[in-house]
């Protein structure tokens, strides 16, 4: 009865309304569809970024490449608020927005959504170098970002999207570049893609070399980190600093499901000696990473399941001179000085379920879970005779490890959040993640941000969250190493970030954003040559702001620039007193211009300032001096053979560019490159 | 079953019909409520959906100032003709309204929806539409709705008459069961109906039907048994009468079946037979003798009577038999009859392992049928304490003389003590080796007026009633004591359980064995007899005096219930072989026997036998045969006023 | 990727290029006057740019091909590529879709407001200046309407269109 009643009602209601007939419908439907479809591109490629509960930078690969940008490390320059740190081992890190230099593990980085930190130092110093040629997009999410994905980012968090990444109704190209330049570089690589109605594979390679090496000294023997009786054996000289490395990457998707797996052969010099001592040229540090990941993805009406389960294989595989010749330790003399090898392989297995639901109204929820096991699976430990400062290696793996052999760790994470859309103008995300690890736990971490857009021009977003780090597998198994002392009694570094941006969309493409954060760290992990051991010590409060501008001048060019500043102190449970916050520039100011000279030619330029930087507590040297580099590119866009050749010349003006090295080692800080000229071509099909 | 006869199929219908009206009730006014309600709200949904759907229309074309749309939508929409009026208004002033012929003259019921305008896709306010709409859909909806609950509240009624016939068809079969099971009988077959069928009543009458061909089976069987139960139990219940009534050893009726005849009796005479010291016979050549002893006895009472109708014959307790004279006799022929029987039993011999036994009996009687075995009871001790053979109760006569005589006796014993005419007697006890004298037994005597020496079973329990017996332990303890203080011999002193729990008495003993010194001389007679019952504290008072020094003697041993156990447990000195067993030693093969194995057992246990009673030399040579270590007796020496020592 | 060479000249979003073209043939079909349009029974979708942007203008008729082949829909269509200095009062069109352009953009809205013919602009900007439709690519995708130039007698689109629109005052 009741039915027959709505029936009625319908039936009347339709015939008060312009009648529709079919076709009518049918466009309209087609046209809803077609919005919907742009705006989930959009999403995914960060498009719309600034209408999102989240504050990120998109960097495009072809932007980056017209800029004569290198690789990944290169772009990461750009993004505001974020400096370079580098370590003796040359595992340099991307410091976001002034948060603890000195741990890795701050940010994470993830290759089409696949984090690839290694567990030894949970870094990604190895990915630095990726191609840019190979990224088809780099988004960078200042801050803890999301919460979904469970992966508690801390300060940072960079996804490097591939060509890999697919629109129903966007073609994909098939390309080969090479590119050559200063240090005797040499780089080459393809991707390729086979595309089907159901199947899909990717593949990308690029192999890559350089024999770069950069002055050094003196080295950590000069302030006695082998004793005072071996300061005399102290050089200067040229750390290597060279690369060779090849990458294959594979994507394959069949209808829902996809598989991922990646192989990185990544070989460098040994920089500046684990042991802080100079090492050879020929000496190196191997960081392999393999991942293979598979996953389902399916959309069934209001439910979207996201399931993955992968695998990764990382290593830190150092084969060097630690010591040299003739040096004395408590009366052993290395005559021919001290070989090394270390080794510890670990392996992760991940496993992750997803659901999202959109049949509330307004809402959109997403829970699951991600269950990580981190292993290590092979450790060895090789040195010269310690007791006879023979020279030969003696197998010390079983008797004075470098490193737990045993070391493992279970994470679980469950996460909840939901997406409310209150109105067109305003919306929230809020959620939480809740982390068990076989050690100390993070817990509970809300999360809560609001978009409010004001009208198509002007956008206001409040974020707070809070996150954690937990601590690295050095910190927590570290062995027999007078300089790092592993605990696993460690509780995670946590974070509260609160942030504020107002955004002004100018036009289409250009816009004016500013942000204010601040960032309150609690139990940062520290250690020191006077307290090796790593401890829960430091806590700090980092504020500040950042400011970004995107826009043109002319028709013909387009300018952008970014100015971040950053200041806070720490304060460090032992000594009792608070400190400006150290290794930090407060002043970053980075920027490029293009300008098209023609529809196939465009000259461009890159800008960095590197403000100066305080030094730790207790480090009488001056302050890190501050830099500017300037960087111009030239290229040449061939529209009728489709190839793209372009020149660039780095730090144009020759600047000194140095990062911080830590007290009591390197007495000069960690050089980095001079003047450097590079050309790329690149084809596509 | 006839008074208030429930239909079960009633039963059920009706629960059923009231289950379903209170339910319908329910749904009904529930439904009347809510959906009233419900019917509303639809009518206002309607019109909410009427008013929801244009108003994006009619925003957009307020919005865009399109005056000629917004009317055109108006003109149609009031064709519904539920829709009475439309009005819309643009920032406070009507730009559109548009009312029906129906509103025009004006109808009363109906519901006004306003909802506000908003720009498209925003939320800024910029106008009103006002949507007057009919209820007359509500009422017409609610007129069908009445009518058709009405319909159902019929049907539903038709269909529970229906029902409740169906029902009670159904059930009928267990009427027609139900009735042929009223004259149901074991022994009868029913020929149940519908075993044929092939539902429920078909179960029931199969499994009836099998129920009473086992029954019948059954109760066959059952009346077989019960015919032959019956005979059985009459048998029984005959022999356990005769067992209640009669004596199985004598086959005489019993104490029961005497009681039953006294009290059926108008008049009549009793008379009871006791065996003297019957249990000795028992004890000494066992039960078999004892109950041959009874039959033998039973069988010559039997023998006696048996031609005197007037005289029925009772066994009433192991030696106890009663004659009871149904019609009273002549008192002269009662105490005829009385002696003859004593003279009849105490005739008889009987013969054990060739040993001839004879017994001595007792007869107490009542010549009164009132009480007559209570009073033949008392007579009957009587005789015994008077150590008569019979003896014939006589109410008065019995009761004041012994009332007088204990008077008496009580004025003569406080006499007695106040003239301290309460003196020790002391008989030796000689070594039967050395023929010396070993010790002496202060023996208690009261002197009379007439200077007659008196023993003192002729006072003491009279002593005992009348609460003089403790002052004359104490005149025993301090005389014997205070004689012997000077004297190197040991002397006995007799004590009763009564003596040895007064805590004053015991003190007593203490403070002159203290006095006089003698507490290594004294030697305490306890009667064995009584020790049983306070055991525990004649244990106590016998390890108390020998820690003092002091030696116990057991007194009158093998007169009671000899026990062997408790002789040693009382860590005893001598032991006082009674009386009874020494008197006929010389003669009685059995006394010998008994006395033999109390020395034998003494002797294991370093106890020193004493003999009492020898009053002749045979006895005396018996004695010293049987080992016994001392002889106290008349015909060594008798109680005297002084010690012999003395007299030397 | 056929808009990556574009990236020369004005500044265009790829994917805001691609959604336009999508979704704005398609709106014209919802035009209820769209017959009193056509020009020899066929729709003109012309694009109207400057100098420096022809190649983005030629990608996005290619685009279109790609995408719509023949038709929008059951009528015959024409993508017609026009700098915006060659635009006239005398041409027949039944749609201008404008590229950026810093002084043309007035030109075009008053050919259209005279002649009924249906705007579209690249940035959202232009709608103030007399165009009639844009879209954006927001949190979700946004199809913006300038309210003043709908008041055409020869543009009548249909309601459930206008429903979809966000209005510009």
């Amino acid at each position: 009865m009741l039915n027959k009643l709505f029936n009625t009602t319908l039936l009347f209601s339709s015939l008060i309304c312009v009648v529709l007939n079919a076709q009518t419908e049918n466009l309209l439907t087609s046209i809803s569809n077609e919005m919907e479809h742009f705006n989930e591109v959009a999403t995914t490629t960060k498009q719309n970024e600034h209408y999102q509960p989240y504050i990120i930078s998109v960097f495009e690969g072809k932007e980056l490449e017209k800029l004569g940008i290198l690789n990944l490390k290169e772009a990461l320059t750009l993004v505001p608020g974020v400096d370079m740190a580098t370590d003796n081992a040359n595992t340099q890190t991307p410091i976001f927005r002034g948060s603890n230099p000195l741990a890795s593990g701050q940010s994470k980085l993830f290759i089409d959504g696949i984090l690839v930190n290694n567990v030894f130092f949970d870094a990604y110093s190895e990915y630095l170098s990726f191609p840019v040629e190979m990224i088809k997009r780099v988004e960078v999410v200042r801050g803890p970002g999301s919460k979904v994905d469970g992966i508690n980012a801390y300060a940072g968090s960079i996804n490097v999207i591939t060509y890999a990444e697919d629109f129903k109704g966007f073609e994909s190209n098939d390309k080969i570049v090479f590119k050559y330049g200063s240090y005797n570089y040499k780089m080459g690589g393809f991707i390729k893609t086979y595309k089907t109605d159901n199947l899909k594979i990717f593949i990308d390679f690029y192999y890559q070399k350089d024999d770069k090496k950069l002055p050094a000294g003196p080295d950590g023997l000069s302030q006695g980190v082998f004793g005072a009786n071996n300061i005399s054996l102290s050089k200067s000289g040229d750390a290597p600093l060279w690369l060779k490395e090849y990458s294959i990457g594979l994507n394959l998707t069949y209808k829902d499901f996809f598989l991922k797996a990646r192989t990185l052969e990544h070989t460098q010099g040994s920089a500046y000696g684990i042991n802080l001592a100079l090492p050879q040229d020929s000496d190196r540090m191997k960081l392999p990473s393999q991942y293979l990941e598979l996953g389902y993805n399916k959309k069934i009406n209001n439910f979207k399941i996201d399931i993955k389960a992968g695998i990764k294989y990382d290593a830190f595989n150092s084969k060097s001179k630690l010591i040299p010749n003739d040096l004395n330790i408590s009366g052993v003399i290395f005559q021919d000085g001290g070989y090394g090898e270390h080794f510890a392989a670990q392996r992760t297995i991940y496993q992750s379920s997803y659901l999202k639901y959109s049949g509330i109204a307004q809402h959109t929820i997403t829970a699951g879970y991600r269950f990580i096991k981190e292993q290590t699976i092979d450790m060895s430990s090789k040195l010269s005779n310690r007791l006879t400062g023979d020279v030969a290696l003696v197998d010390y793996t079983d008797t004075l490890a470098f490193f737990n052999k045993d070391a493992k760790r279970y994470t679980y994470i469950f996460s909840l959040q939901d997406e409310f859309q209150l109105s067109r103008t305003v919306s929230f995300i809020y959620g939480f993640n809740y982390e068990q690890t076989s050690y100390k736990d993070a817990g509970f971490e809300p999360k809560m941000s609001m978009v409010y857009q004001v009208d198509a021009q002007n956008i206001f977003k409040a974020i707070y969250s809070r996150s954690h780090r937990n601590s690295s597998w050095q910190e927590m198994f570290t062995m027999n190493n007078l300089a790092r002392v592993g605990t696993t009694s460690l509780n995670p570094e946590k974070v509260d970030t609160i942030e504020f941006a107002y955004i002004k969309k100018i036009s289409s493409d250009s816009y004016l954003q500013s942000n204010i954060f601040y960032l309150l760290n609690k139990d940062q992990i520290y250690n020191s040559s006077a307290d090796p051991k790593y401890r829960n010590v430091v806590d700090t409060d980092i504020y500040g702001f950042e400011f970004e501008y995107k826009g043109y001048i002319s028709s013909a060019d387009q300018l952008y620039f970014n100015y971040s500043y950053t200041t806070g102190k720490s304060y460090i449970a032992d000594e009792n007193k608070n400190k400006s916050l150290p290794n930090i520039a407060n002043h970053l100011l980075k920027g490029y211009y293009i300008y098209n000279l023609n529809t196939s030619l465009s000259l461009n330029g890159v800008a960095k300032y590197v403000g100066s930087k305080d030094r730790v507590s207790g480090d009488t040297r001056e302050k890190v001096k501050d830099y500017l580099t300037i960087d111009s590119s030239l290229q040449y866009k061939n529209q009728k053979y489709n190839y793209t050749l372009s020149l660039s010349i780095k730090n144009m003006f020759d600047t000194k560019v140095t990062f911080p090295s830590p007290p009591n080692t390197y007495v000069q800080d960690y050089e980095q490159e001079r003047r450097s000229f590079y050309i790329a071509f690149k084809k596509e099909f | 079953m006839k008074k208030n006869f429930n239909s079960l199929s009633t039963k059920i219908v009706v629960s059923i019909a009231a289950v379903s009206l209170f339910i319908i009730l329910v749904i009904f006014s529930v439904f009347e409520n809510i959906n009233k309600k419900a019917f509303l709200n639809v009518e206002i949904e309607k019109a909410n959906l009427i008013a929801k759907t244009i108003k994006p229309l009619i925003a957009l074309n307020v919005y865009l100032d399109m005056q000629n749309k917004i009317n055109q939508i108006a003109h149609q929409l009031i064709k519904n003709p539920n829709i009475l009026s439309i009005k819309v208004l643009k920032n406070g002033e009507i730009i559109n309204e548009v009312k029906s012929n129906e509103y025009k003259n004006g109808i009363k019921d109906a519901f006004i929806i306003k909802k506000d305008i908003y720009k498209p896709n925003s939320k800024i306010n910029i106008g009103q539409l006002i949507l007057v709409y009919s209820d007359k859909g509500y009422r017409e909806l609610m007129e069908k709705y009445t009518k058709v609950m009405f319909i159902l509240l019929f049907v539903l009624s038709v269909i529970f008459i229906l029902f409740s016939l169906y029902v009670k068809k159904l059930l009928s079969p267990l009427r027609k069961i139900a009735r042929l099971l009223k004259n149901y009988s074991p022994n009868q077959k029913i020929k149940f109906p519908f075993i044929l069928k092939n539902n429920e009543i078909g179960l029931i009458s199969n499994a009836l039907n099998n129920m009473q061909e086992k029954n019948f089976q059954y109760s066959k069987k059952q009346q077989n048994i019960n015919n032959l139960l019956e005979k059985k139990v009459n048998e029984k219940t005959m022999e356990l009468r005769k067992q209640l009534y009669a004596d199985t050893l004598t086959d005489m009726p019993n104490r029961l079946s005497l009681f039953n005849d006294i009290e059926s009796a108008d008049n009549g005479a009793l008379l009871i037979i006791n065996i003297d010291d019957f249990k000795e016979i028992n004890d000494f050549f066992g039960h078999e003798i004892g109950d041959n002893v009874l039959k033998k006895i039973s069988d010559r009472l039997k023998n006696m009577f048996s031609a005197d109708k007037n005289i029925k014959l009772y066994r009433l307790s192991g030696d106890e038999f009663a004659l009871f004279f149904i019609e009273k006799p002549s008192f002269d022929y009662f105490i005829k009859i009385a002696k003859k029987l004593v003279y009849y039993i105490e005739k008889m011999i009987f013969y054990h392992e060739n040993n001839e036994l004879g017994v001595i009996v007792s007869v107490g009687g009542t010549h009164q049928i009132q009480k007559a075995l209570q009073k033949a009871d008392i007579a009957l001790k009587s005789a015994k304490k008077q150590q008569k053979s019979f003896f014939i109760y006589d109410e008065k006569l019995n009761i004041e003389e012994q009332y007088k005589e204990n008077m008496d006796w009580v004025n003569k014993l406080k006499k007695a003590i106040n003239q301290d005419k309460i003196i020790p007697y002391f008989q030796p006890i000689f070594n039967n080796k050395s023929g010396e004298i070993t010790s002496y037994e202060c023996l208690m005597r009261l002197i009379d007026d007439n200077d007659d020496v008196i023993s003192p079973y002729k006072f003491l329990p009279i002593a005992k009633k009348s609460r003089l017996y403790d002052k004359l332990t104490e005149i025993m303890i301090e005389k014997s004591c205070s004689h012997f203080e000077h004297i190197n011999h040991y002397f006995s002193i007799n004590l009763s359980t009564e003596d040895i729990v007064n805590p004053s008495i015991v003190e007593y003993i203490k403070q002159k064995l203290k006095k006089y010194n003698v507490a290594e001389k004294i030697i305490f007679e306890i009667l064995e007899s009584e020790g049983i019952d306070s055991y525990k504290n004649v244990s106590y008072f016998i390890n108390e005096m020998k820690e003092l020094g002091c030696k116990i003697a057991i007194d009158d041993f093998g007169s009671g219930y000899s026990n062997f156990e408790h002789l040693i447990q009382l860590n005893v000195d001598y032991i006082k072989i009674d009386a009874s067993l020494i008197k006929n030693l010389d003669t009685d093969s059995n006394a010998q026997i008994v006395v033999q194995t109390i020395v034998d057992f003494a002797k294991k246990l370093n106890i020193l036998t004493v003999a009492e009673f020898v009053h002749n030399e045979e006895i005396l040579i018996k004695v010293k045969e049987l080992n016994i270590d001392s002889t106290q007796g008349f015909y060594l020496g008798e109680p005297l006023k002084c010690t012999i020592h003395h007299l030397d | 990727m056929i808009f990556a060479t574009l990236v020369h000249s004005h500044n265009y979003d790829q994917l805001l290029l691609k959604a336009q073209a999508s979704i704005f043939p398609k709106i014209v079909l919802l035009d209820k006057k769209l017959n009193e349009k056509l020009v020899d029974g066929k729709i003109i979708y012309t694009i109207a740019y400057e100098e420096e942007d022809y190649f983005t203008a030629q990608e996005i008729a290619k685009y279109m091909k790609i995408n719509f082949k023949e038709n929008f829909d059951k009528y015959n269509y024409k993508v017609n590529l026009i700098k915006f200095s060659n635009l006239s009062y005398d041409m027949n069109t039944t749609v201008i879709y404008a590229l950026n352009s810093n002084e043309n953009i007035q030109k075009v809205a008053n050919i259209a407001k005279k002649k009924g013919i249906i705007t579209f602009s690249y940035d959202i900007n232009n709608l103030k200046n007399g165009l009639l439709f844009s879209l954006m690519l927001e949190k979700t995708t946004v199809l913006y309407l300038n309210k003043e130039n709908l008041d055409n007698e020869k543009i009548d689109f249909i309601d459930s269109l206008l429903q979809m629109v966000n209005f510009i005052d």
